[in-house]
Parts: C-alpha cells; structure tokens; sequence
C-alpha cells in the first residue's frame, strides 16, 4: 500500500473484500436452490410413475425456485462482468474513448439494471395488494418478487461500484457468456 | 418505420460501444415503448416481463437442461464417446475427424450448448488427430463444425427460447431437430471424404479395431445413450413435460459424473453455480429481448416488413434465402441467442405469412445461426478453438472449415426443398 494512493488501496480491499464474501453467500444459495429444483422435478416424476403420488405443487414450485436461481446469479454475473456484450470492436477505439468507455458503460448499466429494480418492487407491491398467489399451495407471490427486486437493487450498485472504482470486481472474463449455447 | 429504424441504429451504437446486449435492448425498447404508447405503459411492462418471464414453467426447462450438460462435461464421459467413434471410424481416410463429428453429435446429444461442445472435444479429438499426423486444418475444422450440431440436436436451450417467442411447441422443435441433426452428421462426415479424396495427406488412415475392442469401447458411452433415450423418449411420447425431462436429465447426468467418480461435493457446488450463471445470463438476454420485442410489435414493425415482402410478389424461397444472408451477416457481429431473440419477432410474422411452418423455420433459424458459427471472417466456433489452439493460425482453421461450410449449404438446401425432413418426426408425434 504506497503512502500516496493508501487511502484508495484501503477503500478498494474493503470493497473487494465484501464482494467476494457476497459472491460466496449468494453462489452457495443459488447451487442449493437450483439443487432442490432438480430434486423436485426427480421427486414429482418418480411418485407419479411409481408410486402414484406426484407431488402436486411440482410444477408451481419449480417455476418459483427457477425465479430465485436467476436473480440470486444476477449479481453474481454482475461481479464478474459476465454480461453477453460485443467486443469486436474495443481493440479498434481509441485510447480515451476505451477510458471513458470504463465508466459509462457500468454507469448505463446501473440506470438500466435500476429501473427494473425499482419496477420489480412496484411489481411486488402490486402483487400483494391483490393477493395473487400460487394455485395449488397458496402462497403469496409477492414475497418472490420483492426477492428478484432486491437482488436488482443490489446489482445496481455493484455497476455503481464499478463505475466509481473503473475495474472488474473479480477476475472474470467476459467471453464466458457465449459459453450459453 | 422511422421510429424503428433509429431506434435499431441507437441499439447497435450502444452494441458496438460494449453495452451489454441485455442493457442495450431493453433501454432501447423502454424507451421506444414509451414513445410509442406512454410511460406508464412502458414502466408496467418492465416489472412485468421482468418478473413473468424467470416465472415462466416453459422456460424453466432452460436451467435445468444447463445443468445436464454441465453435469455430462464435468463426468468427461466426452472422452468415451471418442474412443468408441474412433473405434469404428478410425482405420478409414480422414476417419480421425468422422469420428470428431459423431462424438460431437452424440455429446450434442446431452449438452444444449455449440461452443461447450466445441470446446470439450476440441481438448480431447485434436491432440489424438496430431499424433496420428492429421493437418491442423482438417482436425480443427471438424472440430469447429461438429461444434455446431450442439444447438440443432436436442436438448436446444436455443430451441427453448425460440418456442417461447413464437409459441411452438418445445416437444415437436426437439423432434423436428433430430433427422436435420443426423443429416448434418451424414454431409460432415461426406465432406470429410471428398477432402481426403482429394488430398490423403489431411488426414491418414489409423489403426484398425477390432470387433471385440469396438464392443468396449461402447461401453463406455451406453450411459448416454441411455440419457438421450429416456429424456428425448419422455418428452416425445408425453410421459413427461420437457420441464420433468430436463429435471429427470440432470438428475440422471448427476448420476453418470458421480459413478465415474468426477464429482467432489466441491465441483458439484461449482457445476450448479457455473448453471446458474449461465441462465442468469440467459435470462437478462431474453427479458431485455422481450421488452425490445415488445417495443417493435408495437411499432409494427414485424407487420410493416410482412406486408412489404408480399407486397414484392418475390418468391417464398428468395425471401428465405435472403434471411440466411441476413444470418450470415449478423453471425460477424453477435453470438447466437442474441441473433434469434433479436431477430426471430422481426422475421417469424412475415415467414409464417408466407406459409413456412413456424417449427420448420425455427430449425432453419438454427441451422442458419450455426453456419454463422463458423463462416468467415468471424465464426465463434473458430475463435473458440483458436483460443485453445494458440499455435494454429486463425486463417488455418478457416480453411479447414471451408468444406464444412459446403456440407452446411447442401443441408440448408435440403431443408428448405424437402421440408419433411425437419416435419416428419413432429408430425408422428400428433
């Protein structure tokens, strides 16, 4: 840590440091969630076919749980920057506009990943005002809702963070997007 | 129509300026929604499709077939279902590189993804077809190209997410992918010959096997097989959704890692996570799509451009083959999901309005998206095996992809003039 820029080193390991511990926290939860999804559908299929005895909210269940899998990664690509994006052209701008690119780009990303935040929660608001809930166990939706929200919200401001720091959180590389299909 | 053309052009501005896909779509749909209709339609429809869309049963399929491959990657049982092609193709010309393809085709099989299959056998096939002195064109073009048969044989997450913006039927997309899946194998393994035909040094024979050696070699691949016949079997014969499919194949990948002794309670903690990472990624595509989508249906945009195209009296079979232009272009700028959700509500009004059957044209999507995987000057496919190749030229694999490039050719003319190759096998189903 040089005595200059020791105030900026400290601010960047703390930050670092909660967001690994957050990548942990939201990683394990997300490989338990996707776990029991798979176990359910097993579970549902097995008690139909041989032991007559589905389980019947099989179907409600996964789509809930496949809701929490998807949000509870969101950050999780966030830190990583593992964002499908076009690099064709980066090598080919020049050196400022690449610079400014650092910050604009995350800052863009937080107002769009904003906005869906801010409209999951008036979402969930509105699914609990009207009780929505799930056909065969009752359960309300909103609570889920207001979950994937949260989750937004906190993507938000991992762009913010990056946007303010310039960096990628973790050693991620981009190109692993593409390894979706 | 001019909404819709500026509001494409600020789309790929933000693109090329490494906006992410997601972001880009979905602000730039917000914002033409809301120019469009209004605000506060606008906002209601991004908390909607926001949250409907992760919420989805159909969709759900999309993870859990994740999972499975990623489960089938990390049992490595890749390396079985080489040696037992390589048992039976192995002794003829170029027979290194048939096998490359089968092996491709059969880990397509169980893994929904064109560059996990390319990068999996790439490490495996391309050493084995080096030591039996095969040029590195001809090893890392088959390699690039079997790649491609990821997306069109089924499970396609690709073939997911196009049923669920078209609404077609998973089942019958899955069905209609299989005999174009196998054709494809066919003309790759043809291309193969007329290469070594022509010029045997690309690829020499190998040693033979015998009967014995080839019955043990298919062994070890009976598990996958097996995989492949119990989800693609449920899901045709409607003993399960392909949602139940997707859930009984990860369990039954889990399974096959776990009794090759490839998983630690550590590595299977990072294949879910590595899982649901990859659909997070999916998922924010698709919902900044669908907003995008939203936007120019209300544009009617889709309707402007059916109407325009039948208003040309230009035959079906030219328009289609201007869409597979369109494809070849776009696959030098974009990766594969965003090219079928970008596209696909923009095209599939006109194609249906033509008379092309949605399912049909969805495998030609596919088709089409593949071959953009590997067409110069920029193919995913071959940037992913020059990334594992350091040491072959760029222009190298190029080259050894040109006879794939032809057999993709021959394919989509098949498809496109003898259509029941791709509907016989849905049409059984009903």
């Amino acid at each position: 840590m040089s005595e200059t820029g020791g105030q900026t080193t400290l601010d960047r390991d703390a930050v670092t440091g909660a967001v690994r511990r957050l990548e942990r926290a939201l990683g394990g939860f997300a490989a338990l969630t996707l776990l029991v999804t798979m176990l359910i559908t097993l579970v549902d299929v097995l008690g139909r076919y041989f032991f007559s005895a589905p389980l019947p909210a099989g179907h409600e269940l996964t789509e809930l749980l496949v809701g929490v899998v998807v949000y509870t990664a969101i950050p999780l690509i966030t830190i990583r920057n593992q964002q499908i994006t076009i690099t064709l052209f980066s090598a080919r701008w020049p050196e400022w506009l690449r610079q400014l690119l650092l910050t604009i780009v995350p800052l863009f990303s937080a107002v769009v990943m904003g906005l869906l935040a801010w409209r999951l929660i008036v979402q969930a608001s509105k699914l609990a005002e009207f009780g929505s809930a799930t056909i065969y166990l009752q359960w309300s939706i909103y609570p889920f809702v207001y979950f994937m929200g949260i989750m937004a919200v906190l993507s938000t401001l991992i762009y913010l963070i990056l946007a303010i720091f310039r960096m990628k959180l973790s050693g991620g590389d981009a190109d692993v997007g593409v390894s979706a299909v | 129509m001019t909404l819709s053309i500026v509001a494409f052009a600020i789309l790929f501005a933000l693109l090329f300026l490494e906006v992410p896909i997601a972001f880009g779509m979905a602000a730039v749909g917000f914002v033409g929604f809301a120019v469009v209709i209004g605000i506060s339609p606008a906002l209601n429809l991004v908390g909607q499709i926001a949250s409907d869309t992760v919420m989805n049963y159909t969709l759900s399929v999309v993870p859990l077939f994740v999972l499975m491959g990623n489960f089938v990657t990390q049992s490595r049982i890749s390396h079985d279902l080489y040696d037992a092609s390589n048992a039976f193709l192995g002794h003829r010309r170029g027979g290194l590189a048939m096998a490359t393809i089968v092996a491709c085709g059969g880990f397509s099989a169980v893994c929904g993804s064109s560059l996990a299959t390319a990068a999996t056998m790439s490490r495996i096939a391309i050493p084995s077809m080096r030591r039996f002195g095969y040029a590195d064109s001809l090893a890392a073009g088959a390699v690039a190209a079997g790649g491609t048969l990821g997306i069109l044989i089924p499970p396609s997450v690709i073939l997911v997410l196009y049923g669920a913006m078209t609404e077609q039927n998973v089942a019958a997309l899955f069905a209609a992918g299989i005999l174009p899946g196998i054709v494809g194998i066919l003309l790759y393994i043809a291309a193969i010959s007329v290469a070594t035909a022509i010029n045997p040094s690309l690829g020499p024979r190998a040693d033979r096997t015998d009967w014995a050696g080839r019955l043990r070699a298919l062994r070890g691949v009976w598990g996958v097989l097996l995989l492949f016949s119990l989800v693609m079997g449920g899901i045709y014969f409607g003993v399960f959704t392909p949602t139940e499919a997707a859930g009984i194949g990860a369990s039954g990948a889990f399974l096959i890692a776990a009794l090759r002794g490839t998983l630690t309670v550590r590595s299977t903690i990072a294949v879910l996570i590595d899982a649901a990472r990859t659909t997070a990624m999916m998922f924010i595509v698709l919902i900044g799509a669908l907003i995008f989508a939203n936007f120019i249906n209300m544009a009617r945009l889709p309707n402007i451009i059916a109407e325009w195209v039948q208003g040309l009296d230009a035959s079906p079979i030219a328009v289609i083959f201007i869409i597979l232009a369109i494809y070849v272009v776009l696959g030098c700028i974009l990766e594969s999901l965003s090219m079928m959700l970008l596209t696909v509500p923009l095209f599939y009004p006109m194609v249906s309005a033509l008379g092309f059957d949605l399912v049909w044209f969805g495998i030609f999507v596919v088709v089409a998206i593949e071959l953009s995987l590997i067409t110069p000057p920029i193919g995913l496919n071959v940037f992913v095996l020059k990334a594992m190749l350091p040491d072959v030229e760029t222009t190298t694999i190029f080259r050894g992809v040109l006879a794939f490039i032809v057999a993709d050719f021959f394919r989509l003319a098949i498809l496109v003039f003898f259509p029941g190759v791709v509907l016989f096998l849905p049409r059984l189903m009903e």
